[in-house]
Order: C-alpha cells, then sequence, then structure tokens
C-alpha cells in the first residue's frame, strides 16, 4: 500500500463518511466503506502516534 | 657759599637743578594723596601730604598704577626738579598705593573701572582645553607655587608639555615681566593651550602685581585661555577676575587643569563593568524570549496534534454509528438472492433460495410463502 499523508486520508475518510451517511447508500456498499472507514482510522492514528513521538525526540533533543 | 657770587634766576635755577641731579637722582617719598588731577588726559598733578608738610609732584597717566583718590597712602619714586616756571615739584618715575587700606582702595577703583569695561564678564570667559598638551607656565622658578603645581600636575596627568617663563611674583619689577611673559607667549609661532598664572599666598603688598591694571589687561587680552591661582584667603586679585578660570592655589589650579589619571581608570573600569553587565542582560533577555519561543513552538505542535486526535475521534465515533454488525447483532439480517440484496417481496416467489447473514452466521433457506401485507409486524 502506497504511503499516504495525513491530509489526504483524512480527506478520505470524510469521503467515506459522508458516502456512509447518504441515504440511498446500499447496504453492500456500507459494509465496504466501515471496513475502508476503519483502515483509515487506524492508519490516521498510527500518524498521530509517530508525529507525537517525533515530537518528543525533538524535544528532548533540543534541551541536550 | 660764596656771598659775592649773584646768580641770575636761570642760572639759580640751573646750578640748583644740577645740585639736586648730584645729590638726588631720585627719592622715593611717601605720603597721603591729596589735590590729585589729570590735565588733558595725559599730565598728572598731585601733592604728597604729611601733618605738617605738602610736597608737589607731577607725571603722565602712563605712569599711574591705576584710578586714584585723595586720601590714599601713596610710595612714589621720582626725581626732585625745580620747573624754570611752576617752581618745584617730583617728577614721577613710579608710584603704587601703598598700606593695606590704600591698597585695596585703590584695587576697588581699578576693579570699578574695568569691570566697567567688561574685562571681568562671565561671556568673555572661554573653557579652558582639558586636559591641555601644552601648559605655559608663569611663576618665579624659585617658588613653592611653581613646584607644587608641577608635583599635583605630574601626580594626576602625564605626558605634557610644560613651557615656563620665569618671572618675579612680587616687587617693583612683577607688573612687567608678567605681561612681557603673557606677549610672549601668545606671540610663539605654536603656542601653548592654556597659560597659567600663579604663585603662593603673601600679604596685600606682595600680591600687589595681580591687580594692577596692566597685567589684568594682559590678561584679559590673552588669545591664549587663562587659568590664574593667587595663593590667598580673602580678596581676589584683578587678574583672577580677568581670566577664563581662576584657582585658589598652585595646587588647585593642576587639579582644575587636568583629571586624576586614578579617577578616569576608576570611572573607565566602571564603565566596562556596566557595558558587561548591560551585554549580559541584553543576552539573559534575548535566551528567555528564546526560552518563551520554544514553550510556545512545543504547545503549538502538540495543540496541533491534539486537535488532529480530537477531530479523528469524533470521525469514529461517527463511523462506529454506520458499523454494519452492530445492526445484525441488534436481530436485524441481511437477505441475499443470487448475491443481490432482497428489497421487496415482490421480488420473491415460493422455492426460491435465500441467503441470509446474521451477526455470527450465514443461513441458506428456502422460501415457503411470500405475504404482500406492507411488512414488519404490521397487521
Amino acid at each position: 500500500m502506497k504511503e499516504s499523508d495525513y491530509q489526504t486520508l483524512n480527506q478520505r475518510l470524510e469521503e467515506v463518511l459522508a458516502k456512509l451517511q447518504a441515504p440511498d447508500v446500499q447496504v453492500d456498499e456500507a459494509v465496504q466503506l466501515y471496513a475502508e472507514g476503519l483502515t483509515l482510522v487506524s492508519e490516521l492514528e498510527k500518524h498521530l502516534e509517530q508525529a507525537k513521538n517525533k515530537i518528543e525526540k525533538l524535544k528532548s533533543a533540543s534541551k541536550a | 657759599m660764596n656771598p659775592d657770587v649773584v646768580f641770575t634766576v636761570s642760572e639759580f635755577v640751573a646750578v640748583l637743578n644740577q645740585t639736586l641731579e648730584y645729590a638726588y637722582p631720585s627719592v622715593t617719598v611717601t605720603g597721603e594723596l591729596a589735590n590729585f588731577r589729570v590735565s588733558k588726559n595725559k599730565w598728572v598733578y598731585f601733592d604728597l601730604k604729611d601733618d605738617e608738610c605738602s610736597v608737589k609732584f607731577f607725571g603722565t597717566v602712563y605712569q599711574l598704577p591705576g584710578p586714584l583718590e585723595d586720601g590714599m597712602m601713596m610710595i612714589v619714586t621720582g626725581m626732585p626738579r625745580l620747573h624754570p616756571l611752576y617752581g618745584f615739584s617730583v617728577n614721577v618715575i613710579t608710584m603704587r598705593p601703598v598700606g593695606e587700606g590704600s591698597i585695596k582702595k585703590a584695587a576697588e577703583l581699578l576693579e570699578a573701572k574695568l569691570r566697567a569695561e567688561g574685562l571681568f564678564d562671565s561671556d568673555r570667559k572661554r573653557p579652558l582645553p582639558y586636559p591641555p598638551n601644552h601648559i605655559g607656565l608663569i611663576t618665579s622658578a624659585e617658588s613653592a607655587a611653581y613646584r607644587d603645581f608641577i608635583k599635583v600636575l605630574g601626580a594626576r596627568w602625564g605626558g605634557m608639555q610644560i613651557s615656563l617663563i620665569d618671572v618675579q611674583v612680587q616687587g617693583e619689577a612683577a607688573p612687567a615681566q608678567i605681561v612681557e611673559a603673557i606677549e610672549q607667549f601668545n606671540a610663539m609661532g605654536e603656542p601653548p593651550d592654556v597659560l597659567v598664572i600663579t604663585r603662593g599666598g603673601g600679604s596685600a603688598d606682595d600680591l600687589q602685581a595681580f591687580s594692577t591694571e596692566q597685567v589684568t589687561r594682559a590678561v584679559a587680552a590673552s588669545r591664549i585661555p587663562t587659568l590664574v591661582a593667587i595663593g590667598h584667603e580673602v580678596d581676589v586679585s584683578l587678574a583672577e577676575l580677568a581670566a577664563d578660570k581662576r584657582a585658589s592655589t598652585p595646587s588647585n589650579a593642576a587639579e582644575l587643569l587636568v583629571p586624576d589619571r586614578h579617577a578616569v581608570l576608576h570611572g573607565l573600569r566602571e564603565q566596562r563593568q556596566q557595558l558587561e553587565r548591560d551585554a549580559r542582560s541584553v543576552i539573559e533577555d534575548a535566551k528567555s524570549r528564546l526560552e518563551l519561543q520554544i514553550e510556545d513552538l512545543h504547545e503549538s505542535v502538540e495543540r496541533a496534534v491534539w486537535t488532529a486526535q480530537q477531530h479523528l475521534e469524533s470521525r469514529v465515533r461517527l463511523l462506529a454509528a454506520y458499523d454494519p454488525n452492530a445492526a445484525l447483532q441488534r436481530g436485524y439480517a441481511l437477505v441475499r438472492m443470487n448475491g443481490s440484496l432482497v428489497h421487496s417481496g415482490r421480488q420473491l416467489k415460493q422455492g426460491d433460495e435465500l441467503h441470509i447473514s446474521l451477526s455470527d452466521a450465514r443461513v441458506t433457506a428456502d422460501v415457503k410463502e411470500v405475504t404482500m401485507d406492507g411488512g414488519y409486524e404490521r397487521k
């Protein structure tokens, strides 16, 4: 899977949610969208975790 | 005298004058001034008298020590003469007031005259160079004043050129020598940048040279700025009033003329310390500003991450609301036929094979009956 940045992933999640919320969404599609949404969320969480770690590392490097 | 010798009047006057000239080439007489008058701004007539006698004197304004008034005690040197027409008088060579009272009175009269001319005006005063490079010194080389001045000067500051013109600072010759020294310094191709005229303390008589009109005028006329320091306790001499600056003693003159190198060094050290303190505080300020900026930076990036996280959590909650499995867990089921979802009873007939998805299983079933009654438990 291609590495995407946070913004692209986030944008895709918003699209997924918008489609899920559409009144005429079909159940099959909804299941697929839901599964994609979960994947996107875990990707985004990973990004945030990495960002936090990087900040901590930079902070301790600047204090040293 | 031979009673047989008879002179004509003219012969008698000539013989008497020869005799006087031989016996008394000059006489010095002291007495109280009386009938003092100046004629045509040039000729001066007066008497000197005591309780019993009075003698006539004649001179010119050039011999006057300054303005005079009847009643002053004078000491006059002159040549006794018998004038062919006007009778006996003493022709003045020099004259000056004598005794503290008269000297003071003469000084007061002269001071009033010179003050009226503007010689003492404060707007004539020029600043002295500080410190000077070249000092023109007018004093007696043998005096304590000279030694004190040089000693204090050397203790305070160094590297200056000092030119001395040795003069008498009291007595008849003093005023002319002082005036000549002032003029000599002023006439130099590269004159000193300050003139110091000084002597130690003394009686009113001793200090008289510094209150004479000629010295006072020479000081006032000097193109080189002047510092006059006469050691005394009460009265100020006229030369001091005319000077650009005056000092109370020769040592004080040196103190006014140059800074104390120790004080200067101390001041410089203080300035250096102040500079160091200033520089340090600038650095400290910058450092604390930078620390605040670093904190801001940390907070900003952490806030950005936090905001993203909050947003993501809200999205997770929203997504959870659309979890299809949650519906199945509540008892709903998905019904498919030939791979497609069944949305309506009209799609079905008896015997069709259905694939039903539950939350935890898949079921295959056959249709037994279709009742088109509007739907779920609506009876």
